[in-house]
């Protein structure tokens, strides 16, 4: 064992290392699991927007991708199954000025909590939401989730998933999201740059981030960490490329970046304040 | 003299809340607590705060736990269906500290039940809906007057020991208008709690570190340099997770320890001629409105009846009922449910004297004379 | 003092704006005061009613269950009263007695419409005042749906009879009104209050 580097050292270097809760760690998280790099894009994206950890709030439900506040130097909130977005909604109209960013995952956000993300996306409500999709319940051990590709094997579809998916932009657009990105765990310098998009858009952002699973979904349809990784690489394409392919040439490819960004429609918190001015009295 | 206003029940809620200092209100439409909520809309832009009407009474509990993170008094309002739905976050609040109150105006149940109603179904849902451990104060007033009271009360109950606060009314309370005694909720005249903030340096800062009253003061979010963290699993002094068994078993025992040690400090009850009373009626709400009348009407017919009405009824007036059997010869727990608050009466009275029970569960309220009758049938049983 | 009113008529008629008026005027009087009303399924379609307790101590009981007096807007409000018909509030009620009112104390007030309403009342067991109420409204202040406050007015005098003077001031009253309804409403209210004074005068002195 060498001695310790001290923390302004690494700072210097890793300047995001600010945002760490260090005494925290090692995480939860598995080996290989995508979930570490979305939270890096995250803490990265903040370090450049230069917000400081006193700006910030994050709030998660229940899930692997959920513990990621934990390790967050900011103020932070873990909360129930599927229903971080309305703690956020509560936090973020109540202190408007504090950035607040949400971790969720597929079954957190669109199996118990789809409710409340609809309904928090049509509000356009200034959230900062990283979606961790990685197909699968992770944190309960492998179940069937809203986003399980068909044929896909989870521990409750011991036959593979016969169950159509949610294609979460799509939701995320049709319900009045304003800012809808996908980027995944491989490409992770793109991730930052959409993450950092998000947190700038005044209004809810959405980041879907593909993310492996590796040890849980990996193992269930014997994928090894490698070929989880490489397959991001090899079916995700460039929005502006996707969109110049031909409709055929389309199938089994998902587009990545930017998906949807509308900056003419108002935000919640500042429509709601506005008019709490005029109400009582100016100021 | 005293200085009179019509007042209607719901809507003294709303305006007692915003005496207390609330300023944000999530909420869910449903009778009989639709005014609240309707109050709420209405008076808090006015006053700065924020109403919001969330997609499910799931949501309006979890925006009122944010709210209240982000160092908001926060309240929301709701009946029977929406009170189920509240339960996993209130037991959220619970566990992470969130000050906040919760008002329930009873209509009949279980399920739909009998939505425009009243109904008294809740007593043991209050403390034990939710999973868990738990002791969460639950106050229910008698009268539009008292609502004010009270719902101040659950304020300042909720900040002083940062803790969820149950408010429980009926569908008679909620829906009626009756005269209040405004001079009382004159500035100044009302007492008003608020949370505790930390007394340490940043660097020394815990949030989840208890003072001496087993409270600990966390700071509001955003508060520069007092970051924190809140999870709703087993945590230590971070505020960060754990399961080391000592430290669970702390936890959950100052949770507890915190609101019951405070008990004397809470209760409240209202007693009616019980000083030579010989059959004690004890109730709450509406009922004890009606069991009042009967006390009167049973002392004309030569029956010593006195009431105990209870207000404070968790943490439980354990001492206080005991006291009330040992010096009557039999108690008679009337109310709008099919037997709940009799069985806290039971155990608190020790076997001291018989408890009987008026229950119902139709929707219609009990009057005076059905407790009259009751109270002459006991009093003819000699015992 | 325990003082019970209702008033009660066909959906429409505001019988529930009147209790509310009526409650509100007992406060500005400084009398403590309970109101209450029946909803949903218990009610018979069609009738709609408003009750009040007043009393000059804080009150117990806050529903009625001996009245003491009875504005009764319309036929169907009337045939609900009486015992023997189809009534919500004492189930238990059989099919003699015609002509008693339903948990309605010997000697109440019953203030009727004299054109509206059929009264076959004893006036030996109720002290029965019989005014054209909606006429006034439709005809003196063009404006039928202020029956209701125009009846508060009757129902003002015709406490008389029942103390030595009026149970509630006409001041209060007209204080009532400016703060229970909408405030362009509020001189045609008053107004049709005065006017409810004026016919209830008249109707005492007939009786
Ligand atoms: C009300 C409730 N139901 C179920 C659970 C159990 N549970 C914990 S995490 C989880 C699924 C998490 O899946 P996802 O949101 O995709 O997160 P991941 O672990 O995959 O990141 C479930 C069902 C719970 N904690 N609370
Ligand atoms: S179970 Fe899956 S999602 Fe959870 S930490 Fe492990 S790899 Fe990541
Ligand atoms: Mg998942």
């Amino acid at each position: 064992m060498g001695t310790p580097i001290p923390m302004e050292k690494i700072i210097e270097k890793k300047p995001y290392f600010k945002y760490l809760r260090l005494d925290k760690m090692p995480t939860i998280w598995c080996p290989g699991c995508g979930i570490g790099q979305a939270f890096r894009a995250a803490c990265m994206a903040l370090d450049e927007l230069g917000i400081s950890n006193d700006q910030v709030a994050m709030v998660s439900g229940i899930g692997c991708s959920s513990r990621t506040p934990g390790y967050f130097d900011g103020f932070t909130l873990h909360t129930t199954h599927g229903r971080a977005l309305t703690f956020a909604t509560g936090l973020k109209l109540s202190k408007p000025e504090l950035t607040t960013l949400v971790f969720t995952g597929d079954g957190d956000a669109l199996a118990i909590g789809g409710n409340h993300f609809i309904h928090a996306a049509r509000r356009n409500i200034d959230l900062t939401v990283v979606l961790i999709n990685n197909w699968i319940y992770g944190m309960t051990g492998g179940q069937v989730s809203p986003t399980t590709p068909e044929g896909a094997y989870a521990t409750t579809t011991p036959y593979g998933n016969y169950e159509p998916q949610f294609d979460i932009a799509r939701v995320a657009i049709a319900a009045g999201a304003t800012y809808v990105a996908r980027g995944t765990a491989y490409h992770a310098m793109e991730l930052k740059k959409l993450i950092m998009d998000g947190i700038k858009h005044k209004g809810f952002a959405l980041i879907e981030v593909l993310s492996p699973c590796t040890i849980v979904y990996g193992r269930k349809n014997r994928m090894s960490i490698e070929e989880m990784y490489f397959w991001f690489k090899e079916n995700t394409i460039p929005v502006k490329a996707w969109e110049k392919l031909p409709e055929e040439k389309r199938a089994g490819k998902i587009p990545r970046g930017v998906l949807y960004h509308d900056d003419s429609r108002p935000e919640y918190c500042e429509v709601y304040w506005n008019k709490v001015k005029q109400l009582s009295g100016g100021e | 003299m005293a200085k009179l206003e019509l007042k209607y029940g719901n809507h003294a809620c709303a305006e007692a809340a915003i005496l207390a200092g609330c300023r944000f209100y999530a909420g869910y439409p449903i009778t009989p607590s639709s005014e609240i909520a309707e109050k709420m809309a209405e008076l808090l832009p006015k006053k700065r705060g924020v109403f919001i009407q969330m997609e499910d009474e799931i949501a309006a509990m979890g925006a009122v736990v944010g709210a209240s993170f982000a160092g908001l008094k926060s309240m929301t309002a709701t009946s029977g269906p929406g009170f189920s739905l509240k339960q996993e976050n209130l037991g959220y609040a619970f566990m992470v500290e969130a000050p906040c109150v919760v008002v329930n105006v009873q209509r009949g149940g279980p399920s739909t039940g009998l939505p425009t109603q009243p109904g008294q179904q809740e007593i043991m849902q209050s403390l034990w809906g939710t999973h868990g451990d738990k002791l969460i104060p639950v106050f229910y007033p008698g009268n539009v007057q008292e609502i004010m009271e009270e719902t101040i009360r659950a304020f300042n109950w909720a900040e002083r020991l940062r803790t969820p606060v149950v408010l429980l009314l009926d569908e008679v309370l909620g829906h009626m208008r009756e005269t209040v005694d405004v001079e009382q909720f004159e500035e100044g005249k009302f007492e008003v709690w608020n949370r505790k903030m930390p007394d340490v340096p940043p660097e020394e800062y815990l949030p989840y570190r208890p003072g001496e009253d087993d409270v600990p003061a966390i700071a509001p979010y955003g508060t520069p340099g007092y970051r924190g963290h809140a999870t709703g699993l087993h945590h230590d002094y971070t505020g960060f997770p754990t399961t080391n068994p000592e430290m669970c078993q702390e936890l959950i025992e100052r949770l507890i320890r915190k609101v019951q040690r405070k008990q004397p400090e809470m209760e409240k009850n209202e007693f009616y001629k019980m000083d030579d009373a010989e059959i004690a009626i004890i109730t709450f709400g509406t009922t004890a409105r009606a069991a009042k009348t009967a006390v009167d009407l049973a002392r004309e017919k030569g029956i010593k009846a006195g009431l105990m009405r209870v207000v404070t009824v968790w943490p439980s007036p354990e001492k206080t009922i005991e006291d009330v059997a040992k010096g009557v010869e039999a108690i008679l727990v009337p109310e709008l449910n099919m037997g709940q608050y009799v069985l806290e009466v039971e155990r608190c009275s020790r076997g001291a004297c018989p408890v009987y029970r008026l229950n119902r569960a139709n929707g219609k309220i009990i009057y005076p004379n059905e407790i009259l009758e009751k109270v002459e049938e006991i009093a003819r049983g000699g015992k | 003092m325990r003082y019970e009113v209702r008033v009660i008529g066909s959906a429409g008629q505001g019988s529930i704006l009147a209790a509310v008026v009526l409650a509100t005027a007992a406060a500005e009087e400084g009398l403590w005061a309970t109101q209450t009303a029946t909803y949903g399924a218990a009610m018979r379609s069609g009738v709609s009613l408003g009750d009040v307790v007043i009393s000059d101590q804080p009150i117990d009981f806050p529903k009625t269950t001996n009245l003491d007096a009875v504005i009764i807007q319309s036929q169907e409000a009337y045939d609900d009263m009486v015992k023997g018909k189809p009534v919500r509030l004492d189930p238990e009620c059989g099919e003699q007695d015609a002509d008693v009112l339903v948990n309605v104390k010997p000697g109440a007030l019953v203030i009727v419409d004299e054109d509206l309403v059929q009264c076959d009342l004893d006036c030996n067991m109720y002290r029965i005042v019989e005014a054209p109420i909606a006429r006034t409204a439709a005809e003196v202040l063009g404006r039928r749906q202020v029956m209701n406050i125009v009846a508060l007015g009757v129902f003002q005098v015709a406490t008389t009879l029942q103390f030595d003077k009026p149970l509630i001031s006409e001041e209060s009253f007209l204080k009532a009104i400016e703060k229970s309804v909408p405030s362009r409403f509020i001189d045609l209210n008053k107004n049709a209050f005065l006017e409810g004074v004026k016919i209830g005068q008249q109707a005492l002195q007939k009786a």
